[in-house]
């Protein structure tokens, strides 16, 4: 039976040379654009949904490579790309809801709706020293910042009503005053005013994502997200934790995915692709302790496939996030290799469909909270 | 042939605070993003510096209301300029971005990243998030409050701010040396830490983004006051003005050569631009003609009184405007007490109406003429040592811009004032500024 009514959602994340850090060599590619190019046209050869673009807010203890802030990237290749959705890391420890609602709505507005917000913290202590505080806050803080950030962020969104510049030369109105709200959020962590000083972006809020990658810092929470990353270590585990995600999502009236992460590791036979495992570990357990940073696929691609498929079967998870091993070789081996096989089993379609980054997720628009709510004005933030 | 000294000019799509062209049918639409394409596009092919945009950290309003017939809400600089530097090669990107509002670090990197994806064409325009007015509507503390924040800072403090925040800025940009890459490969030991301790930051670097194209991206500054002032000779390589007097303009291009010998620099590292509303056309008649009916846009009653009010803080929208000025409370809460206690003396001294105190918050005069007396004009500031160049400020897009190109651009180009192609690959280049060397270089120079 074809299930092409709810296909797997397909993602990718960006991040320096790929999971296993096997190779770093010519670190100056990751300050090149043709490197991010490619990655983006091999995404959009395998139609995945949407890139993740890591990032962080200090060099690496070993200086072994610098970065591009991700915004800027994603906003450069945004007109080169069409319809693959573009998720940046922007943390939410020492930055400001008002900016970076904003950047993240005009993110949307040049790439006309494929914008993604991947919630991220700023905790390591290299990371600190940047911003002169010390110690980071808690986990627990972290995640409570996390969570009002979002908020604040998503009433700046809804600020402006979709139709609040209205052009009506007759009338001589720019815009409809009516339709731009304060938002006078006043919370544990933040006060903000508003309105926003951007329009409402295309998709009316971006998707936000949150992923377990280690930071316990990050709130996996159906409240904050629209899409939640899990790092689940079977199909049982990821089964459960869908479950109890979905239960919640619905008590709270909200629309989430939730997807997997997985490693492919992909071979022409499968003795190929264990030996490439292989030297991957081995290359990893030289400069990490620890075991792989997510789950493991490895086989032929029909193999992957057809473990994918048994979690779509089991109805686990809507998607999968791959994080490939070794970019840029490995995001063009499941582009090319490993998405075929799973249009071939009738898992994802072969064609891009709709135009917004919820479109493709099935995610609807939100309607702006303020929408027909008089200004509140200037004196109700003062409360 | 002597190399002549040439214009340099920048362009500047205003919308919010300013345009009501929009009311033009033929006005782009500043909600499209295709208007900022063909904007930089434009810009482009009259081979232009670099095209530049402003910022407020809040919406404007009076009296706790939006006001519906002037433009409010534009994209982030930030987000946009990447994405306009996909469709462009060679133009300048210049964001308007406040040092009071901002983390160093994080602005660090942003410019470092836009100059690297645009491949050396960024400029950051420092601004300390003026207030328009006294008043507490559309800036002062409105500003703070989107930033959990009681209080907008002071004047003063808001430049010592940006004076450690701009120096810190640079620092982090040098804390890769030129050479940290070798064949593509890393060398760790040319990425040093900074360890800035000051006033107010504390940061340890290195940067996570490498040193970019231009080393640094270029430094816009448009203070006024004698802290501006300052702060453009310390950091600035360009500087904005609001003068439209010659004599003003040289006066101030004066000052600030002196004050860049105060602090260690030649005074040719700074490009002095004024800011100049120019509408060209083939006759004389014609452009007086687009003048006279941008003014009808701009100028209603309506807009009048929102005007006075935001100005000054208190209520005009039942003032009849062509009747004596009435008796105005200064000492009303959030007034412009400085600003309604002048209007109110002149006023009585010389019996004027409210629209004739009106005149004097009026935007200013555009300079409306053929392609040959504004290049005129520009010649003259030029060869006078008023300017270096201007930021032109045009009321209507893309009517206003399209016209400077394909007609005053040509004029410009015949008298050897304007360059007939982009001459450098970055815009540091096309401003004839040289590329700052790093800290370190100069520390292995010295060693050498
Ligand atoms: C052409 C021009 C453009 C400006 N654009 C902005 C802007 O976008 N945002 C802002 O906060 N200030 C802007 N300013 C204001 C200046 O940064 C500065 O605050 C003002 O000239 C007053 O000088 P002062 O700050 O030294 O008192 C601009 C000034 C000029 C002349």
């Amino acid at each position: 039976m074809s299930s092409l009514d709810r296909p797997l959602i397909l993602s990718t994340a960006i991040t320096g040379f790929g999971y296993y850090t096997g190779d770093t060599h010519r670190a100056q590619r990751l300050i090149e654009l043709d490197h991010y190019r490619a990655l983006l046209r091999d995404a959009e050869a395998g139609l995945l949904n949407f890139v993740l673009f890591d990032d962080a807010r200090s060099l690496a203890p070993d200086r072994s490579f610098g970065r591009i802030d991700v915004l800027s990237l994603a906003s450069r290749l945004a007109p080169e790309s069409k319809h693959v959705g573009l998720a940046i890391s922007v943390p939410t420890t020492y930055s400001e809801p008002f900016h970076v609602s904003r950047e993240l709505a005009t993110l949307d507005f040049v790439s006309h709706g494929r914008a993604a917000w991947h919630v991220t913290t700023t905790y390591s202590s290299d990371e600190q020293a940047n911003y002169g505080h010390a110690p980071a806050p808690s986990e627990q803080d972290r995640r409570s910042i996390t969570s009002e950030f979002v908020e604040v962020s998503r009433k700046l969104w809804d600020s402006w009503e979709d139709d609040a510049v209205i052009t009506d030369a007759e009338r001589g109105l720019y815009l409809d005053p009516h339709k731009l709200h304060h938002i006078n959020h006043v919370g544990r962590h933040f006060k903000v005013r508003g309105p926003q000083i951007t329009y409402r972006p295309p998709q009316g809020h971006v998707v936000v994502i949150a992923s377990d990658h280690g930071d316990p810092g990050v709130p996996l929470d159906v409240q904050v997200a629209d899409v939640l990353i899990l790092r689940s270590r079977s199909l049982a585990e990821a089964k459960q934790a869908a479950t109890s995600y979905r239960s919640a999502a619905s008590a709270a009236g909200r629309e989430i995915r939730i997807l997997q992460s997985v490693i492919p590791i992909l071979g022409a036979s499968e003795e190929a692709a264990q030996r490439r495992s292989q030297e991957l570990e081995r290359s990893y357990s030289a400069r990490y302790s620890g075991p792989a940073p997510a789950l493991p696929l490895i086989g032929t691609p029909a193999q992957v496939a057809g473990e994918l498929a048994a979690w779509q079967r089991a109805q686990a998870v809507d998607g999968f996030h791959f994080l490939p091993a070794i970019l840029p070789d490995d995001l063009g081996q499941i582009a090319r290799e490993l998405v075929p096989e799973l249009q071939r089993l009738g898992l994802v379609p072969t064609a891009y469909r709709g135009t917004t980054l919820r479109d493709q997720l099935g995610l609807s628009r939100p309607i702006s909270q303020y929408q027909g709510a008089p200004s509140e004005a200037f004196t109700a933030y003062q409360r | 042939m002597s190399s002549k000294k040439q214009l340099h000019i920048g362009i500047f799509l205003q919308g919010v605070g300013h345009s009501i062209a929009w009311r033009d049918p033929e006005h782009a639409k500043f909600t499209e993003f295709e208007t900022y394409v063909r904007f930089a596009q434009t810009a482009e092919r009259g081979l232009i510096d670099f095209i530049f945009f402003g910022e407020g950290l809040v919406v404007r309003e009076h009296r706790e209301k939006f006001f519906g017939p002037i433009v409010n809400g534009r994209p982030d600089t930030l987000a946009l300029l990447p994405a306009l530097a996909a469709y462009t090669k060679h133009v300048g990107l210049a964001a308007t971005i406040s040092s009071t509002y901002n983390e160093p670090y994080e602005l660090a990197r942003k410019f470092a990243s836009i100059d690297h994806v645009s491949n050396g064409r960024a400029a950051w325009n420092v601004v300390t998030s003026f207030s328009n007015s006294v008043a507490k509507d559309s800036g002062g503390d409105q500003i703070a409050f989107n930033f959990s924040k009681e209080k907008h800072l002071e004047h003063a403090t808001r430049y010592d701010r940006a004076r450690e925040v701009v120096a810190l800025i640079k620092e982090l940009w040098d804390s890769w040396e030129d050479d940290a890459f070798i064949d593509g490969e890393i060398q760790p030991e040319r990425i040093h830490p900074i360890n800035h301790e000051g006033k107010w930051f504390k940061v340890r670097g290195p940067l996570d983004v490498p040193r970019s194209p231009q080393g640094h991206p270029v430094i816009i500054q448009a203070g006024q006051s004698p802290d501006g002032r300052d702060l453009a000779a310390r950091i600035a390589d360009v500087v904005f003005s609001p003068h439209r007097n010659i004599d003003e303009a040289k006066a101030y291009y004066d000052d600030l050569r002196q004050r860049l010998i105060g602090h260690g620099r030649s005074p040719d590292e700074l490009r002095v631009l004024p800011g100049l509303a120019v509408i060209a056309a083939p006759t004389e008649a014609e452009a007086k003609e687009r003048a006279e009916y941008y003014n009808q846009l701009l100028y209603n009653d309506e807009i009048v009184r929102y005007l006075l009010g935001e100005q000054s803080g208190l209520d005009f929208s039942e003032v009849d405007l062509d009747a004596p000025l009435p008796e105005l409370d200064p000492n009303h809460p959030n007034t412009n007490k400085p600003l309604v206690e002048s209007w109110l003396n002149q006023a009585r001294a010389h019996k004027l109406t409210t629209r004739q105190i009106a005149e004097q918050i009026r935007p200013r005069q555009p300079l409306a003429d053929t392609p040959v007396q504004i290049a005129d004009h520009f010649q003259h500031w030029l060869e006078a040592g008023a300017s270096d160049g201007f930021l032109l400020t045009p009321i209507h897009f893309p009517h206003d811009v399209e016209a400077f190109v394909d007609l005053v651009v040509p004029e410009l180009q015949n008298r050897g004032l304007f360059r007939t192609e982009y001459s450098g690959s970055t815009l540091r280049e096309n401003l004839g500024l040289a590329r700052p060397v790093s800290a370190w270089q100069r520390s292995t120079v010295n060693g050498d």
